[in-house]
């Protein structure tokens, strides 16, 4: 990882989420708001004559038009890149997640394109309908695999098989995140003062502590922690602002003021992304990484040849400071002149002294010697710092003579 | 219909999952919290920075089913010498003192209806990290893998292990 990245690697994480909060926001207001306009505007409008045209139900004016959609594919873009940059997740190759970008452009130019008419005066025809039906399904299937993919983040277990096991892609942790963004979508299509939407929002802030109790459950034990229970908590208290605020409206059907719904729509949607980044937080470490490169199988991988063994051999290792080593690895138990664990080393080795490949091979290999003592630990010494160690050891008693 | 009975409703409604939050929250499992077992044992000490081999102390791992723990006597061959001033060897003492076994809490657990043999994992080649992480750097034990079937059958599939319900289920 570059250094940049790790002392910026909070800053990105934090870009990421807001990134992604932004995506879930315009693509859920999208997505349902043409799912919702849709229906009255191309279906109905041919056999029931409008009302005056002028004041037709035209939505808010909002994220219409080339430039929101650029803006939006750009954010898109700007996530999926922070996402491999922060969790440098190797899961599928760079084509494949071009493509995928390419689709979430051309379903975000089509439900534009469906919008534009839908807004326009004139009635809109099965062109601009087919377009946005196909567009929004092409959005939805897209956000269903991202969010899928960023549940996979969780379980770094199942990585190593996604090659030879594309479905382990599909978790129900994913399932589950995808129908909270639904109903995120809901309620930022239910933010219409016109048309009176606000059961919109009740009902989908009734079914998101639901997908909250669920997106626990379904987590990996690994990434449950105080503070995701603590965002999750959050979360629920925000759904329930939610429900008490749409309630009065709703019962006495007087229209809904916009702003704080909105406001803890955002909020939601903020913890929502939160709550992902916390469980990835709490996983995605070092040492539950640890061990995913897994052995070949004996016998299935052929031998690689040797042509780039040969080059790696001329690699002198690096000298082997046998003090250190000895430091590290062997004074725990042993001091050259008095007992520890081991005996002291003055008294054994002189033994040792005409041949020093006998005590590295001692080092690499102890055997029980004096029943007085446990028997040394194999501490998996390689050749060369078996090596180093006798060398300094040898070295050492020579140079000051043992009181023996 | 009173008018305040919605939103008595609603605060229930919430409230109660709220309340489910709070249960999952305190019943989570005890393993993962800290300080749960019974001496504070540091493999960053013994595996990471001494190097010790797995099977130094978990002597039976290539050999048998269980990995083993160390018997009292093995930890006290290497600590009737070393550190024995720190609380924590001291319980270690008072344990072999007593002539009782130390209750660790188990942290891998399988189902009682599962066989599993550590040996057979061991010497396909498997190294200890792809099942339990990066235990030398983990100053409590924790559990990185789910342990759960899908993750035992990707890998078996993965690697060609066989594939018949009554390899693991007897």
């Amino acid at each position: 990882m570059l250094p940049v990245i790790q002392e910026q690697l909070l800053l990105i994480k934090a870009m990421q989420g807001v990134c992604q909060t932004l995506l879930c926001l315009s693509l859920g207001y999208l997505a349902g708001e043409v799912l919702l306009t849709l229906p009255g505007k191309a279906l109905f409008t041919p056999s029931a004559p409008q009302p005056p045209s002028t004041d037709t139900a035209q939505g808010p004016k909002v994220l219409t038009g080339r430039r929101a959609g650029l803006l939006i594919a750009l954010i898109m873009a700007c996530n999926l890149l922070l996402m491999k940059i922060a969790y440098r997740a190797a899961l599928f190759t760079g084509p494949f997640w071009g493509g995928l970008t390419v689709l979430f452009i051309i379903g975000l130019a089509l439900i534009l394109t469906a919008r534009q008419h839908l807004k326009g005066a004139h009635p809109a025809g099965r062109l601009s309908l087919a377009a946005a039906v196909i567009g929004d399904l092409l959005l939805l299937s897209i956000c269903y695999f991202l969010l899928n993919a960023e549940s996979l983040l969780l379980t770094p277990e199942a990585w190593p098989f996604l090659a030879t096991r594309p479905p382990l892609l599909l978790s129900w942790h994913g399932t589950v995140r995808f129908a909270q963004f639904t109903l995120l979508a809901l309620m930022l299509a239910g933010l219409d003062r016109r048309r009176n939407r606000q059961v919109l929002i009740f009902g989908a802030a009734l079914l998101w502590p639901l997908g909250q109790i669920l997106e626990l459950l379904l987590g990996p034990e690994l990434a449950r922690s105080p503070w995701l229970y603590l965002a999750a908590a959050l979360a629920l208290m925000t759904s329930a602002a939610l429900a008490l605020m749409t309630t009065g409206p709703l019962l006495q059907k007087r229209p809904l003021p916009l702003t704080p719904p909105l406001a803890g729509i955002i909020v939601l949607a903020m913890l929502w992304v939160l709550g992902a980044q916390t469980a990835r937080e709490n996983t995605l470490t070092g040492v539950a990484l640890a061990g995913l490169q897994l052995p070949p199988v004996a016998g299935q991988t052929p031998a690689i040849p040797s042509a780039p063994q040969t080059a790696a051999k001329p690699q002198a290792a690096p000298a082997i400071d046998g003090g250190q080593l000895f430091q590290q690895k062997c004074s725990v138990c042993h001091r050259f002149d008095q007992r520890l664990v081991g005996p002291p080393l003055n008294t054994v080795l002189g033994k040792y002294r005409p041949d020093k490949n006998k005590l590295a091979g001692f080092l690499r290999n102890p055997q029980k010697v004096d029943p007085g003592y446990p028997t040394m630990p194999n501490l998996n010494l390689t050749e060369q710092e078996a090596d180093a160690v006798a060398g300094y050891l040898l070295d050492r008693e020579t140079a000051q003579p043992a009181p023996r | 219909m009173p008018k305040w009975l919605p939103h008595i409703l609603l605060c229930a409604y919430f409230g109660g999952f709220l309340l489910l939050i709070a249960v999952l929250a305190w019943f989570r499992p005890a393993a993962h919290r800290d300080n749960s077992q019974p001496i504070a044992f540091p493999h960053t000490v013994h595996a990471g920075r001494l190097g010790l081999a797995c099977n130094f102390c978990h002597e039976s791992v290539a050999h048998g089913p269980q990995a083993g723990m160390p018997a009292v006597a093995k930890c006290v061959s290497c600590h009737q010498a070393i550190a024995t001033e720190r609380p924590e060897i001291q319980k270690l003492l008072s344990y072999q003192k007593k002539g009782e076994p130390i209750r660790w809490r188990r942290i891998h657990q399988l189902p009682d209806f599962i066989y599993f043999s550590h040996k057979r994992h061991v010497s396909s080649g498997l190294d200890c990290s792809a099942c339990h992480g990066a235990i030398a750097e983990m100053k409590e034990v924790r559990r990185v893998r789910s342990l759960q079937m899908g993750w035992c059958l990707s890998c078996h599939r993965s690697r060609g292990a066989s594939f018949d319900c009554a390899t693991c289920h007897k």
